[in-house]
């Protein structure tokens, strides 16, 4: 039914990230550990489905010329109620994301199902596109910080997994800008040849 | 809607911003203390760490501090007593030579016999990139420190003796920039001067520590009875008196 | 490279008829085809190949003085570069071109530009990025848009900077086979800027190979015998390498260097020869070449001079190879009888 199909579209067959390649800003400097991943697709998740809750509430209030300015002003209200919490109640994680948290306010992916989809459906609609988005939106940030943190530092979530006996000795170029336009360039690739897209002519 | 109507479109952006600005105020309101109250425990657990002294004073004004290198800046300083003697430091400085930003270092220093040694450090806050200059903030970096004197140096692929330390392979910029932190603490430490007999109408020359925390025993001997309270006195880099 | 000598064949009067025996002989004796008629015999083969040749004198100086390793961990990147090329393009179903021998020339370059204490795992995997992710994932020979023997250098040093930069002294002697650990010895670039202390090398050490580095920056005599080849068989021309040499001898001095120190010290004579000459990522018109090689040489003088690394050698080449797109365009060479706008016939 269309609830489902709304969640798993943000989730798979419209991920923000691999498909709709929106806020690759935040994808590409996020994504040196797991941590700092999941911290930041949830931040952005919790900003995007209130946001797509208020926006589609006063969708047929907001005048259609200053629907910009005021999605803006809403979507960076939330975002600054989340950096406060963020630096409360968890202030490791606010010191790690640093400039990307004030920065979800220009994430694309949110403006964007603002504009394209909370603006012209209901509020429950919206809200579950809000968490496919969202949760598409962690689950490519988990799955590149993942190849970078292995690769890179030989640890998940800050915690080494080679054996000592290895002496596995990490590259750290993962780690780095060069590293991140890599990992998301190789899984675009393979995603796009599993989709069967690319160069070949397809039905 | 769809209206052309200036006005309209004012009020309605207008109302929408009023609305979000009141409920950030409220949350503001929410979160404020939450967050001064982790800074401040956050000091307070890393002071420990760094020193060990049984009290710690006020911080002393530290306005009129001046270091030898540019980049760096001191952004605290206390007294630590055990029993009633000085037995050290902790000074609070910030390098702005990070890879990925400032670094804040809180450094504890011994002073035993007038020499000024680490004895442990403390790093506030780094945003450094993980696995190569957040690991910084991993014990086998930071106890390099322990011992080193004014005047540390940073030497790259290992085997680093004396008053060297080793830096973090791959994140020299922030093994460098720490040390700088710790260098400019040391050196800040080196000027604070500790004497127990002071003139109140004469100021700069020499610094006396704060009152120390209210729920202290009266120091006994040679600590300054006569701490004058509440003034805070310039801190002078190089001289030093005698501790009587 | 081409001898174009334009000989333009008669085309066969189709309606003519002639019966069999006739058609059998004048098939033997008349060809149809389209130009060029004449062809010089070149193929990327023996371009390779000549190559390969011109390496070797580097490559047995580096041998000589770092030891048996410097030969197997040539090896073991030739053999890569080669099997990545050929199971890649086997994956991909395409028609196979390691025995255009480029993958051999990408192995033994990458092998040269790295300390012979490399663990060989490392080098394989520089050989990975190399020949996949430079080479072909970008459309194969060619195609590249920078040297992929650097650009796996660069991946190798900005993933395992200790590793990349240990070096050992002249004459040492290594373990062949596992890791090696030997008594670390600075290169001459690196004691020249203070990164460690110990004597200057002489200009004969620098000259003859007397010094550490990588194994193919040892000797300058024998990367120049190399070149010396090269340029008789008109493999390479000497604009770029001239220019870049120049522009470094040149700028080392107003930067109050010793001109002739820097010259001979570090990847530069290899770089010069070797790797700012390759066909695809470098310019083709030769006013083209002499820009590329003074940029090259300017961005060498001031990352060794002024910048965080003793070497700057490879920077400058890939940083040249991204700009070479556009010395070409503004090289471009007008076409015969254009004229500039306004002007009038």
């Amino acid at each position: 039914m269309k609830s489902i199909k709304t969640i798993l579209n943000g989730l798979l067959y419209e991920n923000p990230t691999f498909i709709l390649l929106l806020g690759m800003c935040p994808t590409l400097a996020t994504t040196t550990g797991v941590s700092n991943a999941v911290g930041m697709g949830l931040s952005a998740a919790a900003v995007l489905i209130c946001s797509n809750i208020v926006i589609s509430l006063l969708r047929k209030l907001i005048p259609s010329k200053i629907r910009i300015a005021a999605y803006i002003v809403i979507i960076a209200g939330f975002v600054t109620v989340v950096q406060m919490a963020l630096e409360a109640y968890l202030p490791s994680l606010y010191e790690s994301l640093g400039l990307y948290i004030p920065l979800i306010v220009v994430n694309c992916i949110i403006l964007g199902r603002a504009e394209a989809f909370a603006s012209k459906n209901s509020v429950w609609l919206s809200a579950l596109d809000g968490l496919g988005m969202g949760l598409g939106f962690t689950c490519a940030l988990v799955l590149i910080a993942l190849v970078r943190e292995v690769l890179g530092a030989g640890e998940i979530l800050g915690m080494s997994i080679f054996p000592e006996a290895w002496n596995f000795q990490p590259a750290s170029i993962m780690l780095l800008a060069p590293g991140a336009f890599l990992t998301l360039g190789v899984l675009l690739g393979i995603i796009n040849a599993v989709r069967g897209r690319g160069g070949k002519k397809n039905a | 809607m769809k209206t052309s109507n200036p006005v309209v479109l004012a009020l309605v952006l207008f109302l929408i911003t009023a609305i979000v600005t009141f409920a950030l105020a409220f949350v503001n309101s929410l979160t404020e203390p939450v967050i001064a109250m982790n800074t401040e425990q956050k000091i307070t657990e890393a002071q420990q760490a760094v020193l060990d002294a049984d009290e710690f004073s006020d911080d002393l004004d530290t306005a009129n501090i001046q270091l030898s290198e540019t980049g760096v800046s001191v952004d605290a300083l206390k007294l630590g007593f055990t029993d009633g003697e000085c037995v050290g430091y902790v000074v609070t400085t910030t390098c702005s030579e990070g890879y990925g930003g400032d670094i804040q270092v809180m450094v504890g220093i011994n002073n035993e016999g007038g020499e000024n040694t680490v004895n442990k450090i403390e790093i506030l806050s780094l945003s450094e990139t993980p696995g190569l200059g957040a690991n910084a903030q991993k014990d086998t970096f930071k106890d390099q420190y322990g011992g080193k004197e004014a005047g540390i140096t940073v030497k790259k692929g290992g085997g680093a003796t004396g008053n060297e330390i080793d830096a973090i392979s791959g994140a020299t910029i922030t093994s460098k920039a720490v040390t700088k932190a710790v260098n400019a603490a040391l050196e800040a430490a080196s000027g604070v001067v500790v004497s127990s007999d002071f003139d109140e109408s004469e100021e700069p020359e020499s610094v006396e520590p704060e009152s120390v925390e209210p729920e202290s025993v009266e120091p006994e001997g040679a600590e300054p009875e006569n701490a004058d309270a509440g003034d805070a006195v310039p801190v002078e880099v190089g001289e030093k008196a005698e501790v009587e | 490279m081409d001898n174009l000598n334009e000989n333009m064949n008669q085309d066969v009067d189709k309606t003519a008829e002639v019966d069999t025996v006739k058609a059998a002989e004048i098939n033997n004796k008349l060809i149809v085809s389209n130009a060029p008629h004449v062809r010089g015999g070149n193929t990327t083969q023996l371009t390779m190949l000549d190559v390969i040749i011109a390496l070797l004198p580097a490559l047995i100086a580096g041998i000589i003085v770092m030891g048996y390793r410097a030969s197997l961990l040539t090896l073991v990147c030739v053999v890569s570069c080669v099997i990545f090329e050929f199971l890649w393009e086997k994956l991909l179903g395409r028609e196979s071109t390691v025995g255009d021998l480029s993958a051999v020339v990408t192995g033994m370059l990458l092998a040269m530009n790295l300390p012979v204490t490399l663990p060989f795992w490392m080098a394989i995997i520089g050989c990975f990025v190399a020949i996949i992710i430079v080479k072909q994932l970008f459309g194969g020979i060619g195609h590249n848009f920078m040297n992929p023997a650097l650009g796996g250098r660069a991946f190798l040093l900005a993933s395992w900077a200790l590793p990349m930069t240990t070096w050992v002294a002249p004459f040492t002697k290594l373990h062949i086979i596992g890791n090696a650990d030997a008594i670390t010895q600075a290169t001459p670039l690196a004691l020249l800027g203070g990164e460690a202390t110990g004597e200057l090398p002489s200009y004969l050490d620098l000259f003859l190979g007397n010094v550490g580095g990588c194994i193919g920056e040892i000797s300058a005599l024998a990367i120049l015998i190399g070149a010396a080849y090269l340029v008789i068989r008109k493999v390479i021309t000497l604009h770029t390498p001239i220019a870049y040499i120049a522009t470094v001898f040149v700028l080392s001095y107003i930067f109050g260097e010793d001109g002739i120190y820097q010259i001979l010290a570090g990847g530069l004579m290899l770089g010069a020869f070797f790797m700012a000459t390759d066909y695809t990522t470098t310019p083709y018109t030769k006013k083209g070449q002499i820009i590329f090689g003074i940029g090259c040489g300017v961005l060498t003088a001031v990352i060794r001079k002024f910048g965080g690394y003793p070497e700057g050698v490879s920077y400058s080449i890939l940083l040249m190879n991204l700009a070479a797109p556009l010395i070409d365009k503004i090289t471009a060479p007008k076409p015969f009888g254009t004229m500039k706008k306004g002007e009038v016939a």
